[in-house]
């Protein structure tokens, strides 16, 4: 295999292993809203939340990495431009997530100075990792792009697919830089904010997975180049259209202008559009191919994409998007409900596609199959549906009760948070929080499994006749 | 906007999404099938859409505009289906004319 495919399959292993952190640390962030004294003075809600989001942002990067590092050589006919720096960056990336980890759970916080900017936390959610760590990021990104933009310069050529991930790289560094700036005014640091996290989100990692996906899908049903081109450009026409300016959405009750109301509610309004679009290709697709593939889970978890960034993001972002209702939704576990159902989708379910995808050729296997997979994609996906069904009756009483009616005092929103359906909610969702646990622990040892057995079957002597 | 009207008209703007998916999932399988029975069903999730889309429209405190939106959309949901059948159709059908 190819220096760069190694490297994919390493940052693919990483992915895994700190999406079983953003598991764990996701599972204990449950439990507090059941028992609030949950390791109480050792370690507080806000730190497991922080692990857990962190987590989820750097494990979904690394897969995206692992996936673009395997499809890279595959595109060009050699390996990508500067392979050496991003086999050292691997393992200080790896290093300093784990540093970092260890930073939050012994350090957690320090006081409103310089030294814990550089060293503890920044304090920004989803970015929260100190400076140093930032700085890491931001260069590891730089040698990404280098790597992908370099590489095509070298080969000189280019296809439809890298041409517009080459692009994407632009604002995939230039928008991470927003990590770094201290803005005392609160209103105005949301504001750049949320150009990182929705930019970055629903913009640059939305075209990055449709790069990604037409790859695999060239990889897995044989589809053709001039196809998957063609959807890729229609996507990113789409995000473009109506992701950008989709935005406003988060501009809503943060001290912006009203303008921000309808941009955001009409374009947010949109973004379901192009994802029917995507249920019409997955049914297409499926059909044409009968299901026949010699890679069964990397299919079932592309269509777990499509029906998932549906449903996650185009159904459950519907509801609370036009601003009337957003008034009571915002920011209560009906968002949290939609965020987790969009990033599943959307993101997750892509990932662990590639995962298959990628360890299928690795250890040369003709087919993959097995009873492992379907068990980790049951639990996983009935887990994962379990949690955002239980947060979305959350939510809507904390909307109903606290805000709706209650008028979003501080008396009512105790209420909410005692209500029956409200702690129902959270019981429930951490029972099936403990089913999805269950179905990553099937999936890890899936995937360090799989074609192991074959394989030992096949090394077998046979017997003497 | 009442407590009861917010939940409803929540709740109603999931389901017209939800009803979207469901008549996209039963086109595209009747397409496949070639089954008229599933494009029945199709028609009725679209039905279903129109209704509840209605339903937003008349009776609920939403503002024109987003009604407006609502109505557009409701719309754009009946026609992406078919045009992207069509689309995939003409793609690969011209991917075999040239291999």
């Amino acid at each position: 295999m190819s220096r760069s495919k190694n490297l994919a399959v390493r940052y693919l292993a990483a992915a895994v292993l700190f999406f079983g952190v953003m598991t764990l640390s996701g599972l204990m962030s449950a439990i507090y809203y059941i028992n609030p004294d949950f390791l109480f003075g050792l370690l507080h809600f806000s730190v497991a939340k922080m692990l857990h989001i962190d987590t989820m942002i750097i494990w979904l990067l690394m897969g995206f990495m692992g996936a673009v590092y395997w499809f890279l050589p595959e595109e060009f006919g050699r390996e990508p431009a500067g392979i050496w720096a991003a086999e050292l960056l691997f393992w200080i990336f790896v290093a300093a997530v784990l540093v970092v980890a260890a930073i939050f759970v012994f350090v957690q916080w320090g006081p409103g100075t310089e030294t814990t900017l550089w060293l503890v936390q920044q304090g920004r959610k989803y970015v929260e990792a100190p400076r140093w760590a930032a700085i890491g990021v931001a260069l590891v990104m730089l040698v990404f792009a280098w790597n992908v933009v370099g590489t095509a310069v070298a080969a000189r050529r280019v296809t439809g697919v890298m041409a517009v991930m080459s692009v994407n790289m632009v604002p995939l560094v230039l928008l991470y830089l927003i990590a770094f700036p201290k803005i005392d005014n609160m209103a105005v640091d949301l504001y750049w904010w949320w150009w990182l996290v929705h930019l970055w989100v629903e913009a640059t990692w939305e075209i990055l997975i449709g790069c990604i996906m037409a790859l695999a899908m060239m990889k897995l049903l044989g589809t053709s180049r001039q196809i998957v081109e063609g959807w890729l450009y229609i996507e990113v026409a789409m995000v473009l259209g109506t992701g950008i300016l989709g935005l406003g959405h988060h501009y809503f009750w943060i001290g912006t202008p009203d303008y921000w109301l309808g941009i955001g509610g009409f374009f947010s309004a949109l973004e379901p559009l192009p994802l029917l679009g995507m249920v019409v290709h997955a049914v297409y697709d499926a059909g044409v191919h009968r299901m026949q593939t010699t890679n069964r889970p990397a299919f079932y978890w592309t269509l777990a994409e499509a029906f998932g960034n549906f449903l996650g993001g185009g159904m459950f972002g519907f509801m609370i998007t036009l601003p009337q209702l957003n008034l009571f939704a915002h920011g209560t576990q009906w968002t949290v409900s939609h965020g987790h159902f969009a990033f599943w989708g959307a993101y997750a379910c892509g990932v662990l596609s590639v995962c298959y995808i990628a360890l299928q050729e690795q250890r040369g296997l003709a087919r993959v199959n097995g009873s492992g997979w379907v068990w980790a994609f049951v639990l996983l996906n009935t887990g994962l549906i379990g949690m955002v069904g239980s947060l979305l009756v959350a939510g809507m009483a904390q909307a109903f009760f606290e805000r709706a009616i209650g008028g979003s005092t501080l008396e009512a929103f105790i209420a909410g948070q005692e209500n029956p359906w409200f702690m129902l909610g959270m019981y429930s969702r951490f029972g099936f929080g403990l089913m999805f646990g269950a179905g990553y622990v099937v999936l890890a040892f899936n995937l360090l499994g799989l074609g192991r057995r074959e394989a030992a079957v096949a090394m077998k002597p046979l017997p003497a006749e | 906007m009442g407590p009861d009207v917010f939940l409803l008209t929540s709740l109603s703007l999931g389901f017209m999404v939800l009803s979207a998916g469901a008549y996209a999932l039963l086109y595209g399988a009747a397409r496949l099938k070639e089954s008229r029975g599933l494009l029945l069903l199709a028609r009725l999730a679209y039905a279903t859409l129109a209704l509840d889309a209605a339903g937003l429209v008349l009776a609920t405190p939403l503002a024109l505009a987003w009604k407006l939106l609502i109505a557009a959309s409701a719309l754009a949901y009946l026609g992406i289906p078919p045009v992207t059948w069509r689309f995939l159709e003409h793609t690969h059908r011209h991917e075999g004319a040239h291999t």
